[in-house]
């Protein structure tokens, strides 16, 4: 009887551990084998320079996703910032704090368009985002008819090259950024209503709560750290590239759902930062062996489908795990 | 129940008569765009044009047609501008690295397309996972292997016989528009007289009562993302018959005007409704504005932006729509 119940708790304990970590795991060892410098000091400092944009966007895109919405617009929304930033000070000259600022704004702005379209006009998130993709990409593109913006100002490279304390800018802005989000999700009425509208929108539309506003203050948080990332991309280029920003959006979300959002209302930061880590080192190791960025792509979405398999699989047969 | 079905039966007429009324006023923005187009520039409704502008836009239409039969499950297929990309690379593969006879080309391009709509399918009816998820995860994995299949070099000149495809002219008509009218009357016949073309409008119109009724719902799926990686092989062959030549962000922009062209003809993103006669509509207009933008000299840099706004409205017009009957 005892040993039955230890076996249970046993295996109770072992269905605890997310696919995720295991994924992580396999891989840090994978790769320290294969890529000898894999391990080295150097390499983490530039995976850390280097993650910085994509660990930013999971912070955003991971809100998004526990509402239950998708947002496949944020890597155009971060290459349009970035022109944004770029043309108003190579063609306006404007100075660099007004040009960062009115970079988020439109960012932001952005991301306000796809809470509107998803919460107000109700359309499917993926069409409205997929939409706001076609339209920030167009703008990226029209606004200096297709070509790079380049001879940006030297101050630029303060935000993405820059150290502060002996660590650099990127990382701080990017704990900064995952802090921020851990916050608004775990300890504000924010928070509370994004899981909350993930769980049962329904019920909580019955009871009167605003949740129209919410999903479309989620959709602009998201939007913001698409802003916040074009900074730092921008800078550590020192130019701005309207077609920089391809895929982006589907790292975030192969990240975001690889760290446990499978569905609508489960996701946390810390699994999201994990989802992220993964998705970063999977494309460090790939980068080192010398695999090319498009295959890589194919690969993620390997991965990630076969992540949601293997974990739903896993659920649906749990119980009957545990009993038998 | 039977209280239930008569009433349902007479909403069913009311709307018939609204039905009909947005039906022709799609046909009549299409014309109205048509003329307004012609008034900026006369040759665009000369014969020719209008011929040639359907030519360029068949393989448009015919992955509009695999959307449509997806969105009429209540499904969306975000992975059909890149079963395009690899459908065609994957036909210019066996054409120039390959000795084998241009036919194999096009069976192994079929066969990609329907083997990739099949492996959403499956993660969409036994995984359960939301459409929207599987076939974005499945974009990237056909983009990518497109991308490694081809490496850094393009297919191009392809064999004669399989060019005609793509530019042939066969009793005065391009070869493609022949394609394109074939397969649309087999979609009609199958949509209208197959237990099967009857199955995706019931799973979409309400699948619970689908599955109570025992239908059987994977497999209603997993045709329809068969039939939809199909006709996106199809199209990705026609395209590459003819250009002549692939390349590797082929399929990328047929996707955003393959989820305009149904829901602008009238098929219901929520499932259950539509048909492919509105959607060659839909994609008509679809085609006849971004025709019209490069008439009127729009860049084609800012098609995108174009298209993205015409999507969003078009589905919003769909919501709309749906709210009020």
């Amino acid at each position: 009887m005892r040993a039955k119940s230890n076996t249970k708790s046993l295996k109770a304990a072992l269905l605890k551990i997310q696919p995720v970590n295991l994924v992580f795991i396999v891989m840090l060892i994978l790769f320290s084998f294969s890529a000898p410098n894999f391990l080295s000091m150097e390499n983490a400092l530039s995976l850390a320079r280097q993650g910085a944009l994509l660990m930013i966007l999971c912070m955003g895109v991971i809100v998004v996703k526990i509402t239950g919405g998708m947002d496949l617009a944020t890597g155009a929304i971060m290459t349009l910032a970035g022109m944004i930033m770029a043309w108003t000070m190579v063609k306006m000259n404007a100075p660099l704090p007004l040009a960062c600022l009115l970079a988020v704004l439109t960012a932001v702005f952005f991301g306000f368009l796809n809470g509107f379209f998803v919460s107000v006009m109700k359309i499917p998130s993926f069409i409205s985002t997929l939409g706001t993709q076609g339209i920030a990409i167009g703008l990226a593109l029209g606004l200096n008819e297709g070509n790079v913006i380049g001879n940006l100002p030297a101050v630029t490279s303060v935000i993405g090259n820059n150290d502060f304390l002996g660590i650099p800018n990127p990382l701080l802005i990017t704990i900064f950024v995952i802090v921020l989000s851990f916050v608004l999700l775990n300890h504000t009425k924010f928070g509370m209503y994004i899981y909350a509208i993930g769980g049962n929108e329904e019920a909580l539309k019955l009871a009167g709560k605003p949740v129209v506003l919410y999903k479309i203050l989620a959709y602009a948080y998201s939007g913001l750290t698409a802003g916040i990332a074009a900074l730092i991309l921008t800078s550590r280029n020192m130019a701005a590239q309207p077609t920089v920003g391809l895929g982006m959006e589907f790292q975030a979300f192969a990240g975001v759902v690889l760290g446990g959002s499978f569905m609508a209302g489960r996701g946390t930061v810390s699994g999201a930062v994990l989802g992220a880590l993964v998705i970063l080192i999977l494309r460090n190791g790939l980068n080192l062996v010398g695999i090319p960025t498009y295959l890589q792509l194919a690969i993620f979405g390997s991965v990630l489908i076969s992540a949601i398999v293997i974990s739903t699989l896993i659920e649906q047969n749990a119980q009957k795990w545990l009993e038998g | 129940m039977k209280s239930s079905t008569a009433e349902k039966a007479e909403l069913k007429q009311g709307i018939n008569f609204k039905d009909l009324l947005i039906k022709f006023s799609r046909a009549g923005a299409l014309l109205l765009l048509c003329l307004g187009i012609s008034l900026l520039n006369p040759n665009f409704l000369k014969l020719t044009n209008l011929i040639n502008v359907l030519r360029t836009a068949s393989p448009q239409i015919i992955i509009a047609f695999g959307m449509t039969i997806v969105m009429l499950t209540g499904g969306i297929d975000l992975s059909l501008g890149s079963a395009v990309t690899l459908t065609s690379v994957i036909a210019g593969y066996f054409l120039t690295q390959t000795e084998l006879p241009w036919i194999i080309a096009i069976i192994a391009s079929l066969a990609t397309g329907a083997l990739s709509g099949l492996i959403i399918g499956l993660l969409i009816s036994v995984i359960k996972l939301p459409p929207a998820v599987a076939s974005y995860g499945m974009l990237w994995v056909d983009r990518g292997l497109a991308f490694a299949i081809m490496g850094a070099k393009p297919f191009f000149d392809f064999h004669e016989d399989f060019r005609y495809l793509g530019r042939g002219v066969l009793l005065g008509i391009p070869f493609p528009i022949w394609i394109v009218l074939l397969i649309s009357v087999v979609l009609m016949l199958i949509l209208k007289f197959t237990t099967l073309g009857r199955n995706f409008f019931a799973l979409g119109a309400n699948p619970h009562a689908a599955r109570a009724s025992g239908l059987t719902v994977k497999k209603t799926l997993l045709w329809a993302f068969v039939l939809s990686g199909l006709l996106a092989a199809t199209g990705g062959i026609i395209l590459a018959a003819r250009l002549n030549a692939v390349d590797q962000d082929f399929g990328v922009a047929y996707l955003l005007p393959a989820i305009a062209s149904p829901v602008m003809g009238g098929t219901s993103m929520t499932g259950g409704q539509g048909g492919i006669g509105g959607t060659i509509i839909g994609s008509l207009i679809m085609i006849v504005v971004s025709n019209g933008m490069n008439l009127v000299g729009i860049s084609s840099l800012w098609q995108q932006f174009v298209i993205g706004i015409v999507v969003i409205l078009a589905v919003w017009f769909d919501v709309l729509l749906r709210k009020k009957s």
